[in-house]
């Protein structure tokens, strides 16, 4: 049985407001519950990805919205947690479990989620730049990258989330002089380097294959797959070269499609920071390692057209939500300003805590 | 008392300890009660204080400015401050463990090479 997904939703990604979690999960809800031919009464499953501390999440907005689902919880995997919210709802699904899942995501802007307070092994330096520094710092070392590289990154996701309404710095415009001179952070890091914690919920649905088929443009699951390496900044890898969960699920996200890195037409990488893009062009299979920064300018595949997370803003627990609607957007040609010609197959990469995560889902029109 | 909070109470006298494992011979981190390799109980032991610097870099937070990197010590990856002449793959050791906002605070120092004359 295939695995599809059929309608998506995201709310403007904002600074704090009086909204609670389950206020924006149900918001965005309400807004996909509108556009989408299957009936409320469908829906099996409900999945709230979140890294707030409010408890039984998945039950209360369950009742907010009015459904009556098979299955409901929370899920938090820190950034990774949009995506393991769908992996969730995919397994339902394939199953036999359940038939329609939601997926919604959201997120408060002072989220504990921000920052991993468990790894004691980071000491003094437990604010997520200092991990991400020693990764450009490795990659400058080794392989020659430059700040300019990074600021390229910076300057086009945010370029690109000028044509997003729901981006957080949508009507920001940035020029590259401004995102190479902004202030220096943690070396080589500064602060257009870094994306800006936010609030906001993105919702999709997922169904089985039966279900469907009574859809307009149903986007296709190829792929999915999720690798975790620990929680421990100091337990990821050997060195600090590769993302190695990025590397694992990418494999067999591809291997599970019959698909290859030449055959993605569009891709949303984790930018969290700008290193971070770079790492997954080479971890994905893009490019071979130390290449990254040879690929930045490339035309195809597309890469994060809808802002990344360093032009949208990230709200923890939304953001791998938002950046799978993006691509499913693309592949049904209702992405409007943003969209892209062409597109088949797409890739989302979300990730969390140093790497030590990574789900990758790839997604076939 | 956690794990956790015996490792920072006897970082605040500045010994730096984590859980070991005396049948596998191997420190455990994070501290476990239990050998993540033979699942046997585990005890407390000072982590080898000679390792190797992977990467450093700079930072300009503020209460942080100042040099940092992650070394390596018996297979325990730790972050802390350095000199600014320590670059990395240099043999370090751990100078100075300390309590800072209830957060180890380690500073490591270059491993001087004595030459035979």
């Amino acid at each position: 049985m295939e695995i599809a997904i059929d309608s998506s939703n995201t709310q403007e990604f904002t600074k704090a407001s009086d909204f609670t979690p389950a206020e924006l999960a149900s918001k965005s809800i309400i807004d996909l519950l509108g556009k989408t031919q299957i009936q409320k009464d469908e829906i099996d499953g409900l999945i709230v990805s979140s890294s707030s501390n409010d408890s039984y999440l998945g039950n209360i907005v369950s009742e907010m919205i009015d459904i009556r689902p098979k299955f409901s919880t929370k899920i938090e995997n820190l950034c990774n947690s949009g995506t393991s919210g769908i992996m969730l709802a995919y397994s339902l699904i394939k199953s036999g479990l359940c038939n329609a899942v939601l997926v919604t995501g959201a997120e408060k802007q002072d989220s504990p989620g921000n920052k991993l307070t468990w790894d004691s092994s980071r000491g003094q330096y437990d604010m997520p730049i200092h991990w991400a520094a020693l990764y450009a710092q490795n990659h400058f070392r080794k392989y020659g990258t430059t700040e300019e590289d990074l600021a390229i990154i910076s300057f086009k996701n945010h370029a690109n989330a000028n044509k997003n309404m729901n981006a957080f710095f949508y009507d920001k415009h940035f020029t590259y002089s401004s995102i190479i001179n902004s202030k220096m952070m943690v070396e080589p890091l500064k602060k257009f380097d870094c994306c800006y914690p936010c609030e906001g919920s993105s919702s999709i649905l997922v169904l089985s294959e039966t279900m469907a088929k009574r859809t307009e443009v149903p986007i296709w699951i190829k792929g999915i797959s999720q690798n975790n390496q620990g929680a421990s900044f100091g337990s990821i890898s050997n060195d600090l070269n590769s993302i190695f969960s990025t590397r694992i699920a990418a494999r067999e996200a591809f291997r599970q499609s019959n698909l290859g890195p030449k055959d993605i037409d569009i891709v949303e990488i984790h930018d969290a920071f700008t290193i971070l893009e770079l790492l997954a062009y080479e971890d994905i299979g893009f490019v071979k390692k130390g290449q990254g920064r040879k690929f930045i300018e490339e035309i195809t595949p597309y890469t994060n057209v809808r802002g990344g997370l360093l032009g949208c803003g990230h709200p923890i627990g939304a953001t791998g939500i938002d950046q799978t609607n993006e691509i499913v957007l693309q592949l049904q040609g209702k992405a409007g300003l943003r969209q892209k010609k062409d597109c088949k197959n797409g890739l989302v990469h979300n990730m969390a805590a140093a790497g030590t995560s990574t789900t990758v889902i790839i997604l076939q029109k | 008392m956690k794990l956790i909070d015996i490792i920072i109470n006897n970082a605040e006298k500045g010994i730096l300890i984590t859980s070991y494992c005396s049948s596998c011979k191997i420190h455990i981190w994070p501290p476990n009660h239990y050998c993540k390799s033979c699942s046997k109980k585990t005890g407390f032991r000072k982590i080898n204080r000679k390792g190797v610097l992977l990467e450093k870099s700079f930072s300009y937070l503020p209460d942080l400015i100042g040099n940092y990197g992650v070394g390596e010590f018996s297979g325990i990856r730790m972050v802390g401050s350095i000199d600014p002449s320590i670059l990395p793959d240099d043999r370090i050791s751990i100078s100075q463990v300390g309590i800072k906002d209830n957060k180890l605070n380690l500073e490591f120092s270059k491993i001087k090479i004595k030459r035979l004359k």
